[in-house]
């Protein structure tokens, strides 16, 4: 997996790629003639790492089996395991993707924090596990970027694309555990749905295309696999329609789009036919 | 526990014929069916059929083998739904024409290289990541006598078939280290495209049988799908590169296949 790339070749580097919206983003930008790095914490399927924290359910899906896919596809993959709790690991793990693709066109911040008690209150969530929200919801997120972009910046220019939620912008109607998200989520995505937009603004005039893009309700592993996830699961659509969206966006979204906008990817999907 | 207990199969043109019925064989067997085939309808069907009839775990995909991305996501669908692909099957064929090679088109020729060549090397080259990571696989091509003889009036098919069996001999020692088999079938059966020209020529079908040693043209799912079970399996692990002609004889029979051809297209 080291070989020696071509520089016309589009590249990618997908965050949290083991299963899930990753792992679809990663096959459908391999689908769509990219050369894809991924990171994750899952080598392996059945690592310690392959379960859902809360319930010890098993979940399918490794950097490994991604990597398959991705060559399956007719692409180059470049797999780095990567924790985001690990901050010191961050900006190294940038640069390995960089070194193993020879360039990147396309940062896709898709990773956030994944461990258990994902589902409670303000005051039922441990003061430690607050900081390691934001720690791995924001701060990951900058460090990363922030790396990206400096070779996006040297080259001319690339696309950074954040899988954003609607719990960064909205109130649920109800708490968690009653149909809606949990405070911790909810604030540390709309930090992180600020940087697309401050990216643009910062950097647009080097070249720099950022965008929010909201997933929706996808059907992944883990949301099938969580009972207090069953409103998501039966409003969603399946991780494919994501890959397929974020690869249009890759080609040609991102030039018809105003720089640092937002997009729900089910209407993308829509108006594309990806979705009845 | 079958033959094939819980190995993924990817079978393409499954929806009939030889296809179907290897598809039928294999869940027989207890693999997991991924029925690729170009007709929504009959795939579904048949991945329906495989689950009520054998209990498999069957799942079908519509697949133009003529479309390299289809192909690719094919196997990307088995990928994701059971995490590996252990066995391939390039069976699919369709829109060959039946006349003078002087009046081939270009079109003709590259539509049968097209779905009857490089629709297989695409879905090798996609399941090969899997195949290698797990150190075993096993590919079965479907040839057939109408290129090892030289039947009359099908050139792009019998071109397509005899590069598909250069192909197989390739991969097979290409991907020896790995520990995947690749080897051909050339059948001789009554076929879902055959059933239609015997239908329209009934003095042809009782012709095609009379010239079979055995008296009668094989069925795709007695007759062929039992080697196809075989050379999926872990008794074919050290046969690779060959071909099986599964035909009743008739490779060692010659071949009095002689239709009557247009003077023109």
């Amino acid at each position: 997996m080291s070989a020696p790339t071509s520089s016309n070749v589009p590249t990618a580097l997908v965050t949290g790629a083991s299963r899930g919206i990753g792992r679809a983003i990663a096959i459908g930008l391999a689908g769509a003639g990219f050369d894809v790095a991924i990171t994750a914490r899952t080598v392996h399927d059945g690592d310690p790492t392959a379960f859902e924290p809360d319930t010890g359910v098993p979940l399918p899906g490794s950097l490994a089996s991604t990597a398959t896919a991705i060559e399956s596809c007719g692409r180059r993959a470049v797999p780095t395991r990567l924790d985001l709790l690990d901050l010191d690991a961050l900006a190294p793990a940038v640069d390995a993707a960089i070194a193993g693709l020879g360039h990147l066109d396309l940062l896709v911040n898709n990773a956030i924090y994944v461990g258990p008690g994902a589902h409670r209150r303000f005051l039922e969530t441990e003061p430690e596990d607050l900081a390691r929200r934001v720690c791995c919801n924001v701060t990951a997120q900058l460090l990363i970027t922030q790396r990206a972009i400096a070779h996006m910046v040297g080259r001319g220019g690339g696309l950074v694309l954040d899988i954003s939620s609607a719990a960064g912008q909205l109130t649920p109607r109800r708490p968690v555990g009653e149909g809606g998200w949990p405070l911790a989520y909810a604030v540390t995505k709309a930090g992180f749905h600020r940087i697309a937009d401050m990216l643009a603004l910062e950097y647009g005039d080097a070249g720099v295309r950022a965008f929010n893009l909201n997933p929706g309700f996808v059907a992944t592993e883990r949301v099938l696999a969580v009972e207090d996830l069953a409103f998501v699961a039966d409003r969603s659509v399946r991780p494919e329609v994501v890959g397929r969206v974020v690869a249009w966006f890759a080609a040609t979204g991102q030039h018809r789009l105003e720089n640092g906008s937002y997009h729900q990817v089910t209407e993308l999907a829509r108006e594309l036919g990806y979705l009845p | 526990m079958g033959r094939l207990q819980d190995r993924v199969a990817v079978i393409t043109g499954a929806g009939d014929g030889i296809g179907r019925g290897i598809a039928r064989a294999f869940a027989r067997e207890g693999a997991r069916i991924l029925v690729a085939e170009l007709h929504p309808e009959t795939g579904a069907a048949v991945a329906d059929e495989l689950t009520a009839e054998f209990g498999a775990e069957a799942h079908a995909v519509t697949t133009d083998v003529a479309d390299e991305a289809a192909v690719r996501a094919m196997v990307v669908a088995a990928l994701d739904r059971w995490g590996t692909v252990d066995i391939l099957v390039n069976n699919a064929w369709g829109g060959g024409s039946l006349g003078r090679l002087e009046y081939k088109t270009n079109e003709q020729m590259a539509h049968g290289l097209q779905v009857g060549f490089y629709g297989p090397f695409w879905a090798m080259q996609a399941a090969l990541p899997a195949m290698r990571a797990q150190g075993r696989g096993n590919i079965i091509n479907l040839c057939s006598l109408n290129g090892v003889n030289a039947h009359i009036g099908t050139a792009e098919y019998n071109c397509a078939k005899e590069a598909l069996r250069a192909l197989t001999r390739t991969a097979a020692r290409e991907w020896a280290p790995y520990g995947i088999v690749v080897n051909a079938i050339c059948p001789g059966a009554k076929t879902a495209a055959s059933r239609a020209v015997f239908a329209a020529n009934p003095e042809l079908e009782l012709m095609a049988d009379a010239a079979n040693p055995m008296g009668r043209l094989g069925d795709p799912e007695a007759d062929i799908a039992p080697v196809a079970v075989f050379l999926a399996g872990d008794d074919a692990r050290y046969l690779t590169g060959n071909t099986l002609f599964v035909d009743g004889g008739s490779h060692i029979n010659g071949a009095p296949w002689a239709p009557e051809l247009p003077d023109r297209p």
